[in-house]
């Protein structure tokens, strides 16, 4: 799709322009600028916030027609898409996407991932890459695992099955993006989501997504360990609302 | 009398006087320091006291049980510090975000180069509809 071409969805005629990109963005210089090119190009308007980065993602950015905003400290992921969100929220959005920055989401499926969302069927999507078994090969074993560990560590908090919890690709209409307030800034923030989902009561669908599995990425990503340490933020979270 | 005593009372008041001078704090909390170091001092100075409150309560020792109740403050202390780091880490959240916000805004609007939203063709009814930015 080309700068400023209409999306159609159902009866509504929607700009892709007013489908918000959020990417939050730490030490991510290496690739940044090849993830935001096709969505620029898409003409998605696309929001990096960076989280203190101590690398050089800000200046690559500099001079693309993106928004950029810059964490003053470094609070974490969830801080980042919520920072995103609101300005997503100010900026009357209507529809917000959840985006890698290490360009393991597919730009392509954006479109799916929204369009229930624009239709009105739902407020929240869902990207997973357990709908189809293709997508699902994709996966290293040893990530499937934990992948379903938290999967049902996650229902149990929330009350929320998922085939994915963990998958940061997902799309948030403008009623969902009020309801929805992380406070999680770690990674928690993926089970927090579906715990707020289901107080405000939000209707939800999952979208068959590929991740795209590259050395970057795998680098990039979280440790295993790092799920013992998100579990403990859950726990606090429950104590300490 | 023996001599640690005295230098505890001593201590005990100094830390007392340290926390009126220095810690803004509310009447509630200052009687409940009030009482507990009243409390503190009777044990230092009647250390029997502590002992017989022990034996009924199937403690062997006046000390054991000043160690057991010692403990347990401490982590209740830790939880209530926990919980203020929890809200103080959101405000610095809530407070790097306006900023990060407001100064992206400026920057968008110093910027040379047009937001998408607005280097795109004219609106839409649709789009129009749904107001202003």
């Amino acid at each position: 799709m080309m700068a400023g071409q209409i999306e159609k969805s159902g009866a509504n005629i929607f700009l892709s322009n007013s489908i918000f990109v959020i990417i939050p963005a730490f030490n991510e210089g290496r690739v940044i600028g090849d993830t935001v090119a096709p969505l620029i190009e898409s003409g998605y308007s696309v929001v990096v916030v960076d989280d203190c980065s101590r690398d050089n993602t800000w200046r690559v950015l500099e001079g693309l027609p993106i928004t950029r905003i810059h964490h003053a400290v470094n609070l974490g992921q969830g801080a980042a898409l919520q920072t995103g969100m609101e300005y997503a929220a100010r900026h009357g959005a209507a529809a917000v996407v959840h985006f890698d920055a290490d360009g393991q989401h597919d730009w392509k499926q954006i479109p799916d991932l929204v369009a229930p969302i624009l239709e009105g069927r739902v407020d929240v999507t869902f990207g997973s890459r357990f709908l189809r078994r293709s997508d699902a090969a994709k996966v290293p074993p040893v990530k499937r695992l934990v992948l379903r560990v938290g999967r049902i560590v996650s229902s149990i908090f929330t009350g929320v099955f998922l085939s994915d919890t963990h998958n940061g690709f997902r799309a948030l209409s403008p009623k969902a993006l009020a309801a929805v307030a992380l406070k999680e800034n770690r990674f928690a923030h993926a089970t927090e989501i579906l715990a707020q989902v289901r107080r405000a009561r939000l209707s939800y669908a999952e979208v068959a997504t590929t991740i795209r599995y590259t050395d970057y990425s795998k680098a990039k990503g979280q440790p295993i360990s790092s799920s013992f340490n998100t579990l403990i933020d859950l726990i606090l979270r429950k104590i300490f609302p | 009398m023996s001599p640690i005593q005295p230098i505890l009372v001593v201590l005990l008041i100094l830390g007392t006087v340290v926390y009126f001078a220095r810690l803004r704090s509310r009447l509630r909390d200052r009687m409940l320091v009030l009482l507990l170091v009243g409390a503190a001092v009777g044990m230092v100075m009647f250390p029997e006291w502590t002992t017989k409150v022990a034996h009924r309560l199937g403690v062997g020792r006046g000390v054991d049980l000043i160690i057991y109740l010692t403990i347990l403050a401490a982590g209740f202390c830790l939880l209530v510090l926990l919980a203020k780091l929890r809200s103080l880490e959101a405000m610095v959240t809530s407070i790097v975000r306006e900023v990060a916000i407001l100064h992206a805004e400026q920057l968008r609007s110093q910027s040379q180069t047009p937001h998408p939203r607005e280097r795109l063709p004219e609106s839409t009814e649709s789009d129009r509809a749904r107001g202003p930015r």
